[in-house]
């Protein structure tokens, strides 16, 4: 549980000066899977401090598997995943779910919702204190989701979720901000409006982005790092190198083939 | 009015049976909020069951052993079927809830099984027992007739203990109903506090049971809570409301059975499932009125416009 | 054909120990169900399934 400081999402960089350049999370030859059989293995990634990476790829190919890893849900089947961060710290991911995952039955407010990422700040047998609602206030502010805060969770639409959900992403004051298809079940303008969101809180905060997401057209206007999932091989770079015509066509080609 | 008043005075001769009657009935659902939530609800018909299972094993022991209770205290008799209750209801509801987990099979299988293996089992325990006789086979069926001062008390003391754990630790194990995800990247021991719900809810059953059987049990977990959950909008009102549902109806249901000399736990059991009747169909009415309505909690959810 | 023995060890558990023969049955199912549970964790564990 954090007690002790640590940089809030409002300061960017550690104390000791590092740059963005450092990776904040490096893939070390992993392999993920199920029961010991992998799905995908070889990973051997490293995310930068403060980007905004994109992990893409086909319904099946892995992406889930990949950040039920990265996030502990499950063991990896080989390898490693390497945290770097600054006095030892534990890593906090803030991390953003699809809102499809969350059941409906549950009479919580989107408030309710929100200040659960205040939980691992706040001890058992304690109730989250004015300073942390308050906190939870903001994040819902920063969201422009404060309109709508008090109303049943399960009611509001699908992009108004999201909103509530990265407000309880950031309430954790995380390290790494880790979304799971934030567009899935989103208009597309909606969507739109989110990713603008999303590389909004990224340019002001400096927050390590991670975004899963099938969704190339969307990500490629915003992701710096690009992790393609595709056909058990893993590609890796920035927009830049990925999306050129010829390296396009050699992917597309490897899918034909 | 008059059976009321003498339900009420503090001389009432079955006073014990109300109080506890009464108790079970605000306890039950507060732990039925975590059942019907996490969608557990065969759960609550296969644990109470699976408890009173429990009671007629335990009751059956001195008999296997050749021992003799019969001219000893009651208070025996009576710990060693809470002991069995326990017991066989904290092992089933653990291993349940690890073959949940696992994803093995039909959950729906593996609760209905259960629920007629023990049901069938407790018919072959109080078949061969003569303790039987003392009332175990009434208790079964949810009457509630005498409670000795030390079942009321350690009734009262375990309910409190699980009103007191629920406080401390609501939003743990809310947290951990709601979004195990979550739980994990803010690094909760989800096993150890899915561990204690379980806990709280077989814990809660166990005392229900021993008190006004498993069919009861079964009716003040589920009914109230989910007819509470047809107004609630929050879950502090899902909570309270399904608290105060369970104990009202527990004595309401008490003072018709005393005034119609009816079993009690049945009759607790129909006067729930009317309530839950009227609160549906107040529900269903007051939109098509176009007054406000409370919040409508579909299992799909409403969209609103963004 | 395990449903078939149990149903007959019921009964015949039943007969013997003069016990109801429903819930004589219904428990014989439970314990075959048992069995056949455990059989088929020990068997995978061996590879066999």
């Amino acid at each position: 549980m954090k007690t002790n400081a640590h940089p809030a999402f409002s300061h960017p960089l550690p104390s000791d000066g590092r740059g963005t350049n450092e990776p904040i999370i490096t893939f070390d030859d992993l392999a993920i899977g199920y029961d010991g059989r992998a799905v995908l293995s070889g990973i051997s990634v490293a995310i930068s401090r403060s980007s905004f990476t994109a992990i893409l790829g086909a319904n099946g190919s892995g992406k889930s598997t990949l950040l039920k890893t990265l996030l502990g849900l499950q063991p990896p089947v080989a390898g490693q995943i390497e945290i770097n961060v600054p006095l030892n710290a534990p890593l906090i991911f803030g991390y953003v779910p699809q809102t499809t995952e969350l059941d409906p039955l549950y009479p919580l407010t989107g408030f309710d919702v929100a200040l659960m990422g205040t939980y691992g700040r706040v001890g058992p047998w304690r109730f989250p204190p004015h300073n942390e609602r308050e906190f939870v206030h903001d994040c819902l502010r920063a969201t422009a989701a404060d309109g709508f805060a008090q109303q049943k969770f399960s009611r509001l639409s699908g992009g108004q979720k999201q909103r509530i959900l990265i407000a309880r992403a950031l309430a954790t004051r995380p390290d790494v901000l880790v979304l799971d298809e934030p567009t899935a079940g989103v208009d597309a303008a909606a969507a739109r409006a989110l990713l603008e969101f999303i590389s909004q809180i990224h340019a002001e905060r400096k927050l390590t982005i991670l975004l899963v997401t099938h969704d190339l057209s969307l990500v490629r206007q915003h992701a710096q790092q690009i992790i393609w999932l595709h056909q058990g091989r893993i590609l890796h770079g920035t927009v830049a190198e990925l999306f050129t015509p010829e390296r396009m066509a050699e992917i597309f080609e490897m899918e034909v083939g | 009015m008059e059976s009321l008043r003498q339900i009420l005075s503090p001389n009432f001769l079955l006073r014990n049976s109300v109080y506890t009657s009464v108790l079970i009935g605000f306890a039950c659902p507060l732990v039925g909020v975590f059942l019907v939530l996490r969608r557990l609800i065969f759960m609550g018909v296969a644990l109470p069951q699976i408890s009173s299972t429990g009671v007629a094993a335990a009751l059956s022991l001195p008999l296997w052993l050749g021992l003799d209770l019969s001219g000893h205290d009651s208070q025996i008799t009576h710990v060693l079927a809470f002991a069995g209750s326990i017991m066989f209801t904290l092992i089933a509801i653990l291993a349940l809830a690890f073959l949940e987990r696992r994803g093995r099979g039909q959950p729906e299988g593996r609760l209905g099984t259960a629920y007629v293996v023990a049901a069938a089992l407790s018919i072959l325990l109080l078949s061969k027992n003569r303790y039987a006789e003392l009332g175990w086979l009434d208790l079964m069926k949810g009457e509630i007739i005498t409670v000795s001062n030390f079942d009321l008390a350690l009734t009262a003391i375990a309910l409190a203990v699980v009103l007191v754990v629920l406080g401390l630790f609501h939003k743990e194990l809310m947290l951990v109903s709601f979004d195990r995800t979550l739980a994990v990247t803010l690094r909760k021991n989800v096993v150890f506090w899915d561990a204690l719900t379980y806990l709280l809810i077989g814990f809660t059953v166990s005392m229900a049971v021993l008190s006004v059987g498993p069919l009861i049990s079964f009716g003040f977990l589920l009914v109230p809570t989910l007819t509470a959950h047809l107004f609630a909008r929050t879950m502090r009102q899902f909570t309270v409301f399904a608290s105060l549902i369970g104990g009202v109806a527990s004595f309401i249901g008490f003072w018709i059975a005393y005034q119609w000399d009816l079993p009690v736990g049945p009759t607790d059991a129909v006067l729930l499932g009317i309530l839950y009747g009227l609160g549906f169909v107040v529900k269903t009415i007051a939109p098509l009125r176009g007054s406000s309505s409370p919040d409508q909690t579909t299992p799909d959810g409403r969209s609103q416009t963004g | 054909m395990t449903r078939r023995c149990a149903g007959v060890l019921g009964l015949y558990a039943a007969y013997r120990f003069d016990l109801p023969a429903g819930a004589a049955i219904i428990c014989a199912l439970g314990a075959a169900l048992l069995l056949c549970g455990l059989a088929s964790v020990f068997l995978k564990k061996k590879n066999i399934l």
